[in-house]
């Protein structure tokens, strides 16, 4: 009987979470990642035609904490 | 030593086992799962490779991820800030699955594996790929380049091997990427990207390449030695959930083809010519990296590994001797690179590797008993034959040669996404009507797809132009000899296997025997599927697509069944499976 009467309500729930998830996501984007946005658009720029495209990679120093670092 | 490698989270998960360096288990997920390029956590992969060394999580040395979760992020965000606000509708995706999982990989690991304790390793996702051909290749010093749609931030990488030791000297960044540049003509011509690229490869030699200069003058920038910078004037694959924009599509006068339309002469041409393209790009990266590097060995990784005419041109190209590509060159390879690096860093990589880790098998994937295939065929209470291995191959052999279509399941299912032997399906290459028949009637998909050729490997170069072996289909060459139209594509082209009685001894047996018979040492090989489903997995997999197909006979174990045998109710219950086209 409960378990009737949750299901309707779980799936409910589930589907304002989605719409409340887009929301929080979308002012997230705009009022913390804009201000962000417009700076890095100003002062970042792409490498530029050179004789190659390839970029120097450094070198692994310390393969275990490379390893077990996630970055 | 047992180390357990993965990958997932993007397309096609998987998992591999290692014990003291060499692969003993691996499979993609999507062949348990049946969902195609599944990409959730590879559970069930997982347990079959910890069942299959009869081992649990407890008994795991340590566990590798194939890429740096965080370093991803980085590059997703920063991604965001450059493409503000176009990329509002892929943020709100990509978001709440990242805050929400991709950010959690180590403690997910963790709570999937109950009862390890050791240490989760992150190698970089090219040094993964670079480690996944390298390190299980047969050379002790080889150049590697691996090149796919992006890791983390690189979207391909080169350096060079020695001993255990890989030294990754370069890297292109995202956004350019070779591999989104080819998914993106994927995503152009109606094709599912991340799944279907091969069939764009398979498409191209039906045009011209009359595009292929537009797309170097206007989408990309190759320099002498192959590395590249794409124009995002024209892409919208890092902020969209589209790969092309409105301005790509007025470059080309045309909007992108809507899915699972048949490809016309625009289509054609476009195919041909990005696939031109990628074959210089290739040419020019390999032709550089062999200037550099002056070693006769090359080892390939990453999805573009896997474009078999661009392979083929750079062993035609010779100037690299060898080249070595592990057959699950892609994401899923990925699993074993980060598992082997993992191996040799733990073990010190001055260690000289002695070939104890060559990979010497694509036979990887689970297997099942005789008394298995019995129980089930007799469950479905189907008439068939019990023979002995002398038996099946002649009765296959025969069947064959009378012009009957054979699902050939035996011993191990195979790593990769190629069908090599043990769950493909067989037929006359001579029979220029097989290409249509197996295409259309059989696996129903699109007629212009090509077949490809298993060949003995003595016969390789009295029937193809090519001087190399290839066990894990991964080139592409010219056919020599006429005779065989079922498998020669358009432009006389053709996707090899060879295979020697070491590799795989009865599927050898039975090409032998059709050789013995009717003088041509070649046969379709094409992977046990269905347009849009896996590569069978088990027996009940096999039997499905049997059933559910116009296959004339089912070789399973030690079993031949005959679909004239089979009642008409199971087979109209087996037709109505349906897979999502890819």
């Amino acid at each position: 009987m409960i378990n009737f009467i949750w299901q309707p309500i779980k799936s409910l729930l589930v589907k304002i979470g989605r719409v409340q998830t887009i929301i929080i996501m979308a002012v997230v984007y705009f009022i913390v990642i804009g201000p962000m946005a417009i700076l890095f658009q100003i002062f970042h720029r792409r490498k530029t035609s050179g004789k190659t495209y390839w970029l120097k990679k450094d070198p692994i120093t310390d393969m275990n904490l490379y390893l077990t670092r996630q970055f | 030593m047992y180390i357990l490698g993965l990958s997932c989270f993007y397309h096609d998960s998987a998992a591999c086992l290692i014990k003291d360096g060499k692969v003993i288990a691996a499979a993609h997920e999507e062949r348990f799962t049946r969902i195609r390029h599944d990409e959730n956590f590879p559970e069930q992969t997982v347990k079959f490779c910890l069942d299959f060394a009869k081992i649990t999580p407890k008994d795991l040395t340590a566990v590798a991820f194939y890429d740096k979760p965080f370093l991803k992020f980085e590059r997703l965000l920063e991604t965001y800030l450059g493409t503000w606000p176009k990329g509002i509708l892929s943020w709100s995706k990509a978001m709440p699955v990242w805050l929400s999982k991709k950010l959690w990989i180590k403690s997910l690991i963790q709570d999937k594996l109950e009862g390890y304790e050791g240490e989760i390793y992150f190698p970089e996702h090219h040094l993964s790929h670079a480690a996944s051909a390298f390190l299980v290749s047969p050379f002790d010093k080889a150049a590697i380049l691996t090149i796919d749609g992006v890791g983390e931030w690189a979207t391909a990488a080169k350096g060079y091997g020695e001993g255990a030791k890989i030294t990754l000297t370069h890297q292109i960044n995202f956004p350019d990427s070779l591999g989104l540049l080819y998914s993106a003509f994927t995503y152009y011509t109606g094709f599912k990207v991340n799944s279907a690229e091969y069939k764009l490869m398979g498409l191209a030699p039906y045009g011209q390449p009359k595009y292929a200069k537009l797309i170097t003058d206007e989408l990309i920038d190759i320099k002498l030695d192959g590395s590249f910078k794409m124009n995002m004037k024209y892409f919208a694959y890092p902020y969209g959930l589209r790969m092309t924009n409105s301005a790509f599509h007025r470059l080309f006068g045309h909007n992108p083809t809507l899915s699972g339309q048949k490809p016309a002469d625009f289509e054609k041409n476009i195919a041909a010519s990005i696939q031109a393209v990628t074959d210089e790009i290739m040419l020019r990266l390999t032709r550089s990296l062999y200037r550099e590097t002056k070693l006769e060995n090359l080892c390939l990784a990453g999805g573009v590994a896997l474009n078999c005419v661009s392979n083929g041109k750079i062993l035609k190209d010779g100037k690299f001797k060898n080249l070595f590509i592990q057959p699950a060159a892609g994401d899923a390879g990925g699993a074993l690179g980060a598992a082997e690096i993992v191996y040799y860093a733990l073990k010190g990589l001055a260690l000289p590797r002695q070939g104890q880790a060559l990979f010497n098998t694509a036979f990887l994937g689970p297997e099942y008993s005789n008394a298995e295939i019995q129980q089930l065929l007799d469950e479905y209470k189907l008439k068939y034959k019990k023979l002995t291995r002398p038996q099946i191959v002649k009765t296959t052999a025969d069947l064959i040669e009378n012009q009957k279509v054979v699902g050939w399941f035996q011993g191990r299912m195979e790593w990769g996404p190629r069908a090599l032997g043990n769950r493909s399906i067989l037929a006359d290459a001579r029979n220029p009507e097989n290409q249509k028949r197996v295409n259309l009637a059989i696996k129903f998909r699109e007629s212009f797809r090509p077949f490809a050729p298993v060949v003995l490997e003595d016969k390789i170069s009295e029937w193809f132009d090519a001087t190399w072996t290839d066990p894990y289909m991964i080139t592409v060459c010219q056919v020599r000899k006429k005779g065989i139209p079922a498998v020669t594509h358009v432009d006389g082209s053709a996707r090899i296997q060879t295979v020697n009685r070491g590799q795989n001894q009865l599927y050898y047996d039975v090409i032998n025997e059709f050789y013995r018979r009717t003088g041509v040492p070649v046969l379709i090989n094409t992977s046990f599927n269905r347009r849009g489903e896996p590569i069978v997995c088990t027996p009940q997999n096999a039997l499905d697509c049997f059933l559910g197909t116009n296959m004339d006979n089912l070789a399973i174990g030690s079993f031949i069944l005959d679909k004239k045998d089979i009642p008409d109710k199971l087979i109209e219950k087996a037709g109505k499976q349906s897979f999502q086209p890819d």
